[in-house]
Protein backbone atom coordinates (compact mmCIF):
# COMPACT_ATOMS: atom_id res chain seq x y z
CA UNK A 1 0.00 0.00 0.00
CA UNK A 2 2.68 2.03 1.08
CA UNK A 3 4.57 0.94 -1.95
CA UNK A 4 2.15 1.70 -4.43
CA UNK A 5 1.42 5.09 -2.64
CA UNK A 6 4.47 5.55 -2.82
CA UNK A 7 5.27 4.50 -6.73
CA UNK A 8 1.87 5.86 -7.29
CA UNK A 9 2.79 9.52 -5.35
CA UNK A 10 6.25 9.17 -7.23
CA UNK A 11 5.72 9.72 -10.28
CA UNK A 12 3.20 12.35 -10.02
CA UNK A 13 5.75 14.10 -7.37
CA UNK A 14 7.92 13.86 -9.82
CA UNK A 15 5.99 14.65 -12.88
CA UNK A 16 4.50 17.95 -10.97
CA UNK A 17 7.73 18.67 -9.35
CA UNK A 18 9.59 18.51 -13.24
CA UNK A 19 6.79 20.48 -14.99
CA UNK A 20 6.75 23.35 -11.59
CA UNK A 21 10.79 23.24 -12.24
CA UNK A 22 10.12 23.93 -15.75
CA UNK A 23 7.16 26.33 -15.25
CA UNK A 24 8.36 28.23 -12.81
CA UNK A 25 12.09 28.70 -14.75
CA UNK A 26 10.35 29.66 -18.04
CA UNK A 27 8.14 31.94 -16.00
CA UNK A 28 10.86 33.36 -14.29
CA UNK A 29 12.70 34.22 -17.29
CA UNK A 30 9.06 35.73 -18.42
CA UNK A 31 8.61 37.56 -15.65
CA UNK A 32 11.74 38.82 -15.81
CA UNK A 33 11.58 40.00 -19.19
CA UNK A 34 7.87 41.61 -18.38
CA UNK A 35 9.33 43.27 -15.52
CA UNK A 36 12.04 44.81 -16.96
CA UNK A 37 9.97 45.91 -20.23
CA UNK A 38 7.01 47.27 -18.55
CA UNK A 39 9.16 48.99 -15.59
CA UNK A 40 11.68 50.05 -17.70
CA UNK A 41 9.55 53.11 -19.67
CA UNK A 42 10.57 53.53 -23.01
CA UNK A 43 10.99 57.05 -23.57
CA UNK A 44 11.78 58.23 -27.38
CA UNK A 45 13.97 61.02 -27.86
CA UNK A 46 14.45 62.23 -24.40
CA UNK A 47 14.98 65.53 -25.16
CA UNK A 48 18.67 65.96 -24.33
CA UNK A 49 21.41 66.68 -27.14
CA UNK A 50 24.69 66.69 -27.26
CA UNK A 51 26.34 69.65 -29.80
CA UNK A 52 29.57 69.93 -31.48
CA UNK A 53 31.87 71.49 -29.07
CA UNK A 54 30.07 68.91 -26.25
CA UNK A 55 28.33 70.86 -24.27
CA UNK A 56 25.07 68.72 -23.15
CA UNK A 57 21.32 70.57 -23.34
CA UNK A 58 17.96 69.65 -22.25
CA UNK A 59 15.27 71.24 -23.79
CA UNK A 60 17.81 73.53 -26.06
CA UNK A 61 18.73 74.71 -22.83
CA UNK A 62 22.41 73.77 -21.93
CA UNK A 63 23.08 71.86 -18.54
CA UNK A 64 25.31 73.79 -16.82
CA UNK A 65 25.73 71.03 -13.83
CA UNK A 66 28.89 69.15 -14.79
CA UNK A 67 28.35 66.54 -11.83
CA UNK A 68 24.98 66.05 -13.37
CA UNK A 69 26.23 65.68 -17.00
CA UNK A 70 28.80 63.17 -16.19
CA UNK A 71 25.98 60.99 -14.34
CA UNK A 72 24.24 61.47 -17.49
CA UNK A 73 27.55 60.73 -19.76
CA UNK A 74 28.14 57.41 -17.48
CA UNK A 75 24.30 55.66 -18.67
CA UNK A 76 25.09 56.54 -21.69
CA UNK A 77 26.35 54.17 -24.73
CA UNK A 78 26.23 53.97 -28.36
CA UNK A 79 25.06 51.23 -30.63
CA UNK A 80 26.04 49.94 -34.13
CA UNK A 81 23.69 52.29 -35.98
CA UNK A 82 25.32 55.24 -34.26
CA UNK A 83 22.48 55.98 -32.19
CA UNK A 84 23.10 57.15 -28.55
CA UNK A 85 21.16 55.68 -25.85
CA UNK A 86 20.65 56.35 -22.13
CA UNK A 87 19.72 53.76 -20.39
CA UNK A 88 18.83 53.61 -16.49
CA UNK A 89 16.79 50.84 -14.55
CA UNK A 90 13.65 52.77 -15.02
CA UNK A 91 14.11 54.57 -18.67
CA UNK A 92 15.44 53.80 -21.82
CA UNK A 93 15.66 56.55 -24.23
CA UNK A 94 17.62 58.06 -27.24
CA UNK A 95 19.79 61.74 -27.41
CA UNK A 96 21.11 63.31 -30.05
CA UNK A 97 24.78 63.63 -30.70
CA UNK A 98 25.99 65.88 -33.37
CA UNK A 99 29.34 64.69 -33.56
CA UNK A 100 30.65 62.48 -30.78
CA UNK A 101 29.91 62.03 -26.62
CA UNK A 102 32.90 63.47 -25.75
CA UNK A 103 35.58 66.00 -26.51
CA UNK A 104 39.56 64.93 -25.92
CA UNK A 105 40.58 67.68 -23.62
CA UNK A 106 44.34 66.97 -22.78
CA UNK A 107 46.95 64.13 -23.21
CA UNK A 108 50.00 62.86 -20.94
CA UNK A 109 52.52 60.58 -21.35
CA UNK A 110 54.55 58.09 -19.67
CA UNK A 111 57.71 56.81 -20.69
CA UNK A 112 59.88 56.84 -23.62
CA UNK A 113 59.68 55.17 -27.50
CA UNK A 114 57.99 51.62 -27.82
CA UNK A 115 57.18 51.60 -24.04
CA UNK A 116 55.33 54.67 -23.78
CA UNK A 117 51.62 55.11 -22.72
CA UNK A 118 49.74 57.96 -24.32
CA UNK A 119 47.04 59.10 -22.01
CA UNK A 120 44.01 61.29 -23.07
CA UNK A 121 41.50 63.12 -20.94
CA UNK A 122 37.97 63.84 -21.97
CA UNK A 123 35.87 67.29 -20.93
CA UNK A 124 34.19 64.83 -18.76
CA UNK A 125 37.64 63.96 -17.10
CA UNK A 126 37.60 60.50 -18.59
CA UNK A 127 40.75 58.88 -19.08
CA UNK A 128 41.42 56.89 -22.51
CA UNK A 129 44.91 54.95 -22.87
CA UNK A 130 45.65 54.75 -26.63
CA UNK A 131 46.32 51.27 -27.43
CA UNK A 132 45.89 48.27 -29.56
CA UNK A 133 42.39 47.85 -28.15
CA UNK A 134 41.86 52.11 -28.63
CA UNK A 135 43.27 53.45 -31.70
CA UNK A 136 43.06 56.27 -33.25
CA UNK A 137 40.17 57.08 -36.02
CA UNK A 138 41.20 59.51 -38.22
CA UNK A 139 38.91 61.44 -40.35
CA UNK A 140 39.51 63.35 -43.40
CA UNK A 141 36.98 65.93 -43.35
CA UNK A 142 34.24 65.90 -40.82
CA UNK A 143 30.89 67.77 -40.94
CA UNK A 144 32.99 71.31 -41.29
CA UNK A 145 35.55 69.85 -43.81
CA UNK A 146 38.13 69.69 -40.85
CA UNK A 147 40.38 66.55 -40.26
CA UNK A 148 39.17 65.15 -37.28
CA UNK A 149 41.21 62.58 -34.63
CA UNK A 150 38.76 60.40 -32.75
CA UNK A 151 39.29 58.06 -29.83
CA UNK A 152 37.06 55.38 -28.36
CA UNK A 153 36.10 56.41 -25.18
CA UNK A 154 33.68 53.20 -24.12
CA UNK A 155 30.30 51.75 -24.84
CA UNK A 156 30.12 52.39 -28.25
CA UNK A 157 31.62 56.36 -27.23
CA UNK A 158 34.06 58.08 -28.85
CA UNK A 159 35.95 61.49 -28.12
CA UNK A 160 36.82 64.51 -30.98
CA UNK A 161 40.13 65.33 -29.47
CA UNK A 162 40.37 68.99 -30.03
CA UNK A 163 42.49 70.87 -32.09
CA UNK A 164 45.14 71.24 -29.12
CA UNK A 165 44.92 68.08 -28.32
CA UNK A 166 45.40 67.20 -31.78
CA UNK A 167 48.86 69.40 -32.46
CA UNK A 168 49.57 67.53 -28.88
CA UNK A 169 49.60 64.57 -30.49
CA UNK A 170 51.93 65.96 -33.45
CA UNK A 171 54.45 68.10 -31.29
CA UNK A 172 54.52 64.43 -29.49
CA UNK A 173 55.69 62.77 -32.52
CA UNK A 174 58.00 64.98 -33.97
CA UNK A 175 59.64 65.91 -30.30
CA UNK A 176 60.08 61.92 -29.50
CA UNK A 177 61.16 60.87 -32.89
CA UNK A 178 60.37 57.47 -32.17
CA UNK A 179 61.73 54.19 -34.22
CA UNK A 180 59.30 52.94 -36.69
CA UNK A 181 57.78 49.84 -36.45
CA UNK A 182 59.77 47.89 -39.60
CA UNK A 183 58.09 48.03 -42.89
CA UNK A 184 57.24 51.38 -42.29
CA UNK A 185 58.23 54.71 -43.88
CA UNK A 186 60.64 56.37 -42.76
CA UNK A 187 59.42 59.59 -42.94
CA UNK A 188 56.49 58.75 -41.20
CA UNK A 189 55.41 60.80 -38.45
CA UNK A 190 53.68 58.83 -35.57
CA UNK A 191 54.38 57.29 -31.79
CA UNK A 192 54.06 54.44 -29.35
CA UNK A 193 51.57 54.14 -27.27
CA UNK A 194 51.34 50.98 -24.99
CA UNK A 195 53.21 48.54 -27.85
CA UNK A 196 51.22 50.15 -30.32
CA UNK A 197 52.35 52.39 -33.30
CA UNK A 198 50.33 55.63 -34.00
CA UNK A 199 51.00 57.36 -37.45
CA UNK A 200 49.44 60.57 -37.65
CA UNK A 201 50.48 61.12 -41.68
CA UNK A 202 47.59 62.14 -43.14
CA UNK A 203 45.87 63.24 -40.04
CA UNK A 204 48.60 65.93 -40.39
CA UNK A 205 48.49 66.57 -44.07
CA UNK A 206 44.55 67.46 -43.85
CA UNK A 207 45.23 69.77 -40.96
CA UNK A 208 48.27 71.87 -43.04
CA UNK A 209 47.32 75.61 -43.33
CA UNK A 210 44.03 75.16 -40.72
CA UNK A 211 44.18 79.02 -38.94
CA UNK B 1 31.91 92.61 -26.30
CA UNK B 2 30.69 93.57 -22.43
CA UNK B 3 32.91 91.42 -20.66
CA UNK B 4 32.66 91.33 -16.96
CA UNK B 5 34.84 89.97 -14.44
CA UNK B 6 32.37 87.01 -13.69
CA UNK B 7 31.74 86.32 -17.23
CA UNK B 8 35.32 85.84 -17.90
CA UNK B 9 35.81 83.67 -15.05
CA UNK B 10 33.75 81.21 -16.29
CA UNK B 11 34.68 81.74 -20.04
CA UNK B 12 38.60 81.01 -18.57
CA UNK B 13 37.12 78.09 -16.62
CA UNK B 14 35.02 76.66 -19.90
CA UNK B 15 37.79 76.68 -22.69
CA UNK B 16 40.50 75.56 -20.57
CA UNK B 17 42.04 73.23 -22.94
CA UNK B 18 41.36 74.39 -25.87
CA UNK B 19 44.70 76.64 -27.27
CA UNK B 20 47.22 75.75 -29.07
CA UNK B 21 49.80 74.50 -26.28
CA UNK B 22 53.65 75.68 -28.09
CA UNK B 23 55.40 77.42 -30.58
CA UNK B 24 55.61 74.21 -32.37
CA UNK B 25 51.89 73.44 -32.12
CA UNK B 26 51.21 77.30 -33.52
CA UNK B 27 53.96 76.34 -36.06
CA UNK B 28 52.47 73.31 -37.06
CA UNK B 29 48.61 74.95 -37.13
CA UNK B 30 49.75 77.37 -39.59
CA UNK B 31 51.46 74.51 -42.17
CA UNK B 32 54.83 73.90 -40.87
CA UNK B 33 55.50 70.98 -42.91
CA UNK B 34 56.75 68.15 -40.19
CA UNK B 35 59.41 67.04 -43.05
CA UNK B 36 60.95 70.27 -42.61
CA UNK B 37 62.49 69.48 -39.44
CA UNK B 38 60.74 68.15 -35.84
CA UNK B 39 62.55 70.70 -33.49
CA UNK B 40 62.25 74.32 -33.89
CA UNK B 41 65.70 75.17 -31.59
CA UNK B 42 65.12 73.13 -28.59
CA UNK B 43 66.32 69.86 -28.13
CA UNK B 44 63.35 67.51 -26.85
CA UNK B 45 65.02 65.44 -24.23
CA UNK B 46 66.15 69.25 -23.02
CA UNK B 47 62.52 69.34 -20.58
CA UNK B 48 61.05 72.94 -19.90
CA UNK B 49 61.43 75.36 -17.60
CA UNK B 50 58.66 76.49 -15.48
CA UNK B 51 57.69 80.77 -15.78
CA UNK B 52 54.37 82.36 -15.65
CA UNK B 53 53.07 85.63 -16.63
CA UNK B 54 50.10 88.23 -16.30
CA UNK B 55 47.80 88.86 -18.78
CA UNK B 56 46.42 92.15 -17.35
CA UNK B 57 43.59 93.72 -18.78
CA UNK B 58 43.26 96.74 -17.28
CA UNK B 59 39.72 98.75 -16.77
CA UNK B 60 39.81 102.08 -18.82
CA UNK B 61 36.81 103.76 -19.76
CA UNK B 62 37.50 102.85 -23.15
CA UNK B 63 37.12 99.50 -22.06
CA UNK B 64 40.01 96.80 -21.59
CA UNK B 65 43.18 97.37 -22.29
CA UNK B 66 46.02 94.61 -22.25
CA UNK B 67 49.46 96.13 -20.65
CA UNK B 68 52.31 94.69 -22.10
CA UNK B 69 56.41 95.71 -21.69
CA UNK B 70 59.17 96.34 -24.16
CA UNK B 71 62.17 94.45 -22.85
CA UNK B 72 65.46 96.52 -22.81
CA UNK B 73 67.89 95.95 -25.82
CA UNK B 74 70.14 94.21 -23.80
CA UNK B 75 68.80 91.63 -21.92
CA UNK B 76 70.17 87.60 -23.09
CA UNK B 77 66.20 86.34 -23.60
CA UNK B 78 63.94 88.27 -25.53
CA UNK B 79 65.77 91.69 -26.18
CA UNK B 80 63.50 94.42 -27.53
CA UNK B 81 60.24 91.77 -27.85
CA UNK B 82 57.27 92.76 -26.09
CA UNK B 83 56.26 90.19 -23.35
CA UNK B 84 53.50 90.02 -20.75
CA UNK B 85 55.15 90.81 -17.64
CA UNK B 86 56.33 87.39 -15.72
CA UNK B 87 59.23 85.04 -15.91
CA UNK B 88 60.98 82.02 -14.46
CA UNK B 89 59.24 80.42 -11.34
CA UNK B 90 61.72 80.65 -8.56
CA UNK B 91 62.23 78.49 -5.09
CA UNK B 92 60.19 80.97 -3.17
CA UNK B 93 57.11 81.03 -5.60
CA UNK B 94 54.14 79.57 -4.42
CA UNK B 95 52.86 78.58 -7.68
CA UNK B 96 52.29 80.46 -11.34
CA UNK B 97 50.37 82.91 -9.74
CA UNK B 98 52.36 84.24 -6.95
CA UNK B 99 55.38 83.99 -9.88
CA UNK B 100 53.92 86.47 -12.22
CA UNK B 101 52.34 88.59 -9.45
CA UNK B 102 55.97 88.96 -8.04
CA UNK B 103 57.56 89.81 -11.77
CA UNK B 104 55.05 91.61 -12.79
CA UNK B 105 55.52 93.48 -9.24
CA UNK B 106 59.34 93.44 -10.03
CA UNK B 107 59.20 94.98 -13.57
CA UNK B 108 56.18 97.07 -13.57
CA UNK B 109 56.04 98.22 -10.28
CA UNK B 110 52.53 97.93 -10.34
CA UNK B 111 50.72 97.22 -6.73
CA UNK B 112 48.93 93.35 -6.54
CA UNK B 113 46.00 95.10 -4.77
CA UNK B 114 44.80 96.64 -8.26
CA UNK B 115 44.64 93.07 -9.19
CA UNK B 116 42.34 90.54 -9.38
CA UNK B 117 43.22 87.25 -11.07
CA UNK B 118 40.15 85.91 -12.78
CA UNK B 119 41.86 82.65 -14.25
CA UNK B 120 44.71 80.58 -16.90
CA UNK B 121 45.23 80.28 -20.12
CA UNK B 122 46.62 77.06 -20.95
CA UNK B 123 50.07 77.18 -20.48
CA UNK B 124 52.59 77.48 -23.55
CA UNK B 125 55.99 75.72 -24.41
CA UNK B 126 58.09 78.52 -25.91
CA UNK B 127 60.73 77.46 -28.37
CA UNK B 128 63.33 78.77 -25.85
CA UNK B 129 61.83 75.67 -23.61
CA UNK B 130 59.69 77.30 -21.17
CA UNK B 131 56.44 76.10 -20.33
CA UNK B 132 54.70 79.52 -19.42
CA UNK B 133 51.51 79.76 -17.19
CA UNK B 134 49.24 82.70 -18.31
CA UNK B 135 47.62 84.55 -15.55
CA UNK B 136 44.88 86.57 -16.85
CA UNK B 137 43.58 89.55 -14.25
CA UNK B 138 41.29 92.52 -14.19
CA UNK B 139 43.51 95.37 -13.19
CA UNK B 140 41.55 98.65 -11.16
CA UNK B 141 42.79 102.28 -12.08
CA UNK B 142 44.38 104.45 -10.86
CA UNK B 143 47.45 102.72 -10.34
CA UNK B 144 50.93 104.30 -10.62
CA UNK B 145 53.85 102.37 -12.57
CA UNK B 146 57.53 102.31 -11.85
CA UNK B 147 59.24 100.14 -14.51
CA UNK B 148 62.44 98.36 -13.72
CA UNK B 149 64.65 100.28 -16.13
CA UNK B 150 67.14 97.23 -16.37
CA UNK B 151 64.94 94.60 -17.66
CA UNK B 152 62.10 97.02 -19.36
CA UNK B 153 62.23 99.78 -21.75
CA UNK B 154 58.74 100.55 -21.45
CA UNK B 155 54.98 99.36 -20.19
CA UNK B 156 52.24 100.08 -22.27
CA UNK B 157 48.75 99.61 -23.07
CA UNK B 158 47.28 97.87 -26.58
CA UNK B 159 42.86 98.15 -26.90
CA UNK B 160 41.71 94.67 -25.98
CA UNK B 161 38.99 94.68 -28.99
CA UNK B 162 42.59 95.53 -31.44
CA UNK B 163 43.96 92.36 -30.41
CA UNK B 164 40.60 90.89 -30.56
CA UNK B 165 40.34 91.55 -34.06
CA UNK B 166 40.75 88.82 -36.67
CA UNK B 167 41.81 91.75 -39.16
CA UNK B 168 44.91 92.10 -37.05
CA UNK B 169 46.36 88.41 -36.53
CA UNK B 170 49.05 87.88 -39.52
CA UNK B 171 50.42 84.32 -39.75
CA UNK B 172 53.75 85.26 -41.11
CA UNK B 173 55.99 82.56 -42.79
CA UNK B 174 59.25 83.02 -42.03
CA UNK B 175 62.48 80.93 -42.40
CA UNK B 176 65.00 80.77 -39.42
CA UNK B 177 68.61 78.84 -39.53
CA UNK B 178 67.06 77.62 -43.18
CA UNK B 179 63.74 76.04 -41.78
CA UNK B 180 60.19 77.70 -41.76
CA UNK B 181 59.41 78.75 -39.10
CA UNK B 182 55.39 80.82 -39.39
CA UNK B 183 54.18 82.26 -36.39
CA UNK B 184 51.25 84.86 -35.29
CA UNK B 185 52.07 88.49 -35.58
CA UNK B 186 49.55 91.50 -34.14
CA UNK B 187 51.70 94.92 -35.26
CA UNK B 188 50.41 97.76 -33.32
CA UNK B 189 51.66 101.03 -33.79
CA UNK B 190 55.11 100.90 -33.53
CA UNK B 191 55.46 97.95 -32.03
CA UNK B 192 55.69 94.06 -33.16
CA UNK B 193 54.04 91.32 -31.17
CA UNK B 194 54.92 88.11 -32.31
CA UNK B 195 55.57 84.56 -31.50
CA UNK B 196 55.32 83.41 -28.06
CA UNK B 197 53.03 86.74 -26.88
CA UNK B 198 51.16 86.65 -30.10
CA UNK B 199 50.55 82.46 -29.75
CA UNK B 200 49.16 83.34 -26.12
CA UNK B 201 47.17 86.25 -27.50
CA UNK B 202 45.66 83.55 -29.80
CA UNK B 203 44.56 81.48 -26.88
CA UNK B 204 43.02 84.53 -25.26
CA UNK B 205 41.15 85.24 -28.53
CA UNK B 206 39.56 81.85 -28.82
CA UNK B 207 38.64 81.70 -25.44
CA UNK B 208 36.78 85.31 -25.52
CA UNK B 209 35.06 85.09 -28.63
CA UNK B 210 31.45 83.69 -29.50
Amino acid sequence: MAQQTDTGAGPSAQESGSAGAQRSGSGGTGEAAVFSRFTRTECGDLGLSIDRTGQWHYQNSPIRRIELVKLFASVLSRDEDGQHWMTTPIEHGTVRVEDVAFIGVGIETEGVGPQRVVRIRTNLDDVVTLGPEASLRVVEADADGNPALYAPVRKGLEARLNRAVAYDLMVLALDADDPRPQGMAADTIGFWSSGHYFSLGTAVDGMDGEG
Amino acid sequence: MLINEQWLRDRLAARQGSGLRSDVAVALSLGLDPADGPRLGRPADEGTRAAAVLVPLVRRDAGLQVMLTRRTDHLHHHAGQISFPGGRLEDGDDGPVACALRETVEETGLDPRHVTVVGMLDDYVTVTGFRVTPVVAIVQPPFTLSPDSFEVAEVFEVPLAFLLDPRNHQKVARTVNGRPRPYYAIPYESYYIWGATAGMLMNLYNVLRD
